[in-house]
């Protein structure tokens, strides 16, 4: 099976994996960058702070000096299991969740995954969350403490962890590695309208068989990315280089003319890609 | 274009128009799935989900295998990875795992941690012992071993009148903020343990520093109390959580060097494959030291006030200490183990 885009290439693409699902379909994934990671879980502590300060500011307003010793030892409880409770189980709990991702990893458009291809289960969930201890809040206590040379070099051993997932290629931080998991970026999807299909009949357009076979898969799915796009210059440029390349000399709108070149070029090869011939690319014999 | 390219084309086209609305149905209960939970979906639309995704699996094997539309191939590819997530990524019921955790899962995993478990205990108490010989050997050296934090201004000058008061004065000195103390114990205890576990990764050295230094402080303690020949009274007191408590972070050692260790001594695994296991194994292992934790506190913020009967104290600690390893290490009729 080939790669159907570069984007989508894991040659072109270090990013990209494959993941085999239990029915034995393969499909590829994105890792997600250590940018969005890093912004996700900024996302993250903001929301947290920001409401526990909410619920500390609602506390204060409520209790507002006429409330008894019980009730006091009561909010007492409440803010320490609060701040606990989120601290420790926002993570736990929204990537426990149907979309497998905090509020903040779903805002860039981040999925927690199990990197086996299987089902992702609590346990792979709490080990990668348990071990951000070791990655963030142990280094920043250090950091604090750091007066001592004792302080620093801890400091600094502490910070690999940090820079961890910069040091593999799957940008997995300790807790991925742990936990089983990858983080990846969720696919878009929007089906978009076939091309080429309303100038086929045009009689101008009868390609020799020679001029068809200049190309391959790989040149036609670059050139349907070059007719979805709107870079108008990129366009003509094609237009001249295909022109140049199979003799064609016919006076016409580039569009019209990459459309259907486009259009007859797919046929063929979808022809023979059913007859069994798979033609990669512009290098492979026809 | 020729009459047979042209044929292929409308095959092509027959193609997309015939599995479209199959398409569109699964995009529509994937959106509506990501808005709310499971539980909204009907039945019928429970059990048009995987008929869906797989139908969409096979649609992109044969797009694959006989189209070049690039757009499509990508759109079928996006649309199956999102379904697969869902399909794959909804971990069980709750109720269910609940259950599970606690009839095998927990008991199970353990028992699997035996032999780490009975390194974290000879840590901490060799650890115990040393703290405990070289302050009945010098009295000096309390004030280099205990953090002024954990002291609570005991020490080797303290008078017998004052150390007493520490372990049966509880109830007079916290009145009704038992529960804050319980809330507040339970959290810092926690996060020891979490920190136990997460350290395990660097190659179990910082664990079983945390275990050793632990068990120093306890001795130390102990250690002062002796010389006054409070030191059984003081074992009451700490035996009362502390066999739940010093259990929990032991077991959290435990998974830590099993972390350390798989990283270290992949066997069979590859290193990643193995520590991805062990991970697994230890995680639940973790959410359990927690509920342990949690009972602890409990036991030393308001248990161990209320009750200052040195032979309760005892009762108390020794009863919780049975319960839990009746629970973890009594044979049970091993049901399938979830993974």
């Amino acid at each position: 099976m080939i790669a159907a885009s570069p984007a989508l290439n894991p040659v072109i693409n270090k990013k990209i994996r494959m993941l085999v699902t239990p029915e034995g379909v393969a499909f590829h994934i994105e890792i997600a960058s250590y940018g969005a990671r890093i912004a996700a879980y900024i996302i993250d502590l903001i929301l947290i702070y920001g409401t526990l300060l909410v619920l500390i500011l609602l506390g204060l307003w409520l209790a507002d000096g006429k409330l008894g010793a019980w009730e006091n030892a009561s909010l007492g409880i409440i803010g320490i299991l609060l701040f606990f409770g989120l601290r420790n189980f926002w993570f736990i709990l929204f990537e426990m969740g149907p979309r497998g991702a905090t509020p903040g990893k779903q805002f860039l458009r981040l999925r927690v995954i199990a990197r086996d291809g299987g089902r992702l289960n609590a346990a792979n969930v709490v080990a990668r969350n348990l071990m951000r201890e070791l990655e963030v809040t142990l280094p920043f206590a250090f950091i604090a403490l750091a007066q001592s040379l004792y302080g620093w070099l801890a400091g600094g051993w502490i910070l690999c962890f940090i820079l961890f997932p910069l040091l593999n290629r799957d940008r997995m931080r300790v807790g991925d590695l742990v936990g089983g998991t990858w983080v990846i970026t969720v696919p878009r999807s929007k089906i978009l309208p076939r091309i080429g299909e309303d100038v086929k009949h045009h009689p101008v357009y009868a390609f020799s068989a020679a001029q068809l076979d200049a190309y391959g898969a790989y040149e036609l799915q670059m050139l349907e990315n070059i007719l979805r796009g709107t870079d108008h210059k990129a366009l003509h440029l094609v237009a001249d280089t295909i022109r140049t390349k199979i003799d064609w000399w016919e006076n016409d709108d580039d569009l019209n003319f990459l459309h259907a070149y486009y259009a007859a070029v797919k046929a063929r090869l979808e022809r023979k890609l059913l007859l069994g011939r798979r033609r990669a690319d512009k290098f492979d014999q026809p | 274009m020729s009459t047979q390219d042209e044929l292929i084309a409308a095959g092509q086209r027959n193609f997309r128009a015939q599995h479209e609305p199959d398409w569109n149905a699964l995009e529509g209960l994937l959106r509506q799935l990501q808005r709310g939970s499971l539980r909204k979906l009907t039945l019928e639309d429970t059990m048009r989900l995987p008929i869906l995704y797989r139908a969409a699996l096979s649609s992109l094997s044969i797009a694959r295998e006989f189209s070049l539309d690039r757009a499509l191939i990508l759109y079928l590819e996006s649309l199956c990875a999102r379904a697969y997530f869902v399909i794959y990524g909804v971990p069980v019921r709750a109720r269910d795992g609940i259950a599970q955790f606690f009839s095998t899962y927990w008991a199970h995993n353990v028992k699997s941690l035996w032999r780490e478990t009975i390194v974290a205990v000879l840590l901490l108490f060799s650890g115990a012992l040393v703290g405990y010989l070289l302050v009945m050997h010098d009295p000096g050296w309390y004030v280099s071993l205990m953090p002024d934090a954990l002291a609570e201004g005991r020490g080797p000058n303290s008078s017998t009148a004052e150390l007493a008061d520490v372990i049966y004065g509880g109830a007079r000195q916290h009145e009704n903020m038992l529960g804050v103390f319980a809330a507040f114990l339970f959290t810092h205890n926690v996060e020891v343990s979490i920190m136990c576990f997460a350290l395990g990764f660097a190659l179990g050295l910082p664990t079983a520093f945390l275990l050793v230094q632990n068990g120093v402080m306890m001795g130390a303690l102990i250690a002062v109390y002796a010389q006054h020949h409070l030191g059984l009274n003081l074992i009451g007191w700490l035996m009362i959580h502390g066999t739940t408590e010093l259990f929990a972070i032991i077991l959290a050692g435990a998974a830590g060097f099993r972390i350390g260790l798989s990283a270290i001594f992949p066997g069979a695994h590859t290193r990643m494959a193995s520590a991805a296991q062990a991970g697994r194994a230890t995680a639940s292992v973790m959410i359990g030291v927690m509920l342990m934790l949690l009972v602890s506190g409990m036991l030393e913020g308001i248990a161990r006030q209320l009750v200052s009967n040195d032979l309760a104290r005892y009762g108390v600690g020794l009863a919780m200490l049975t319960l839990w390893l009746v629970y973890f290490y009594a044979p049970r009729r091993l049901r399938a183990v979830p993974r």
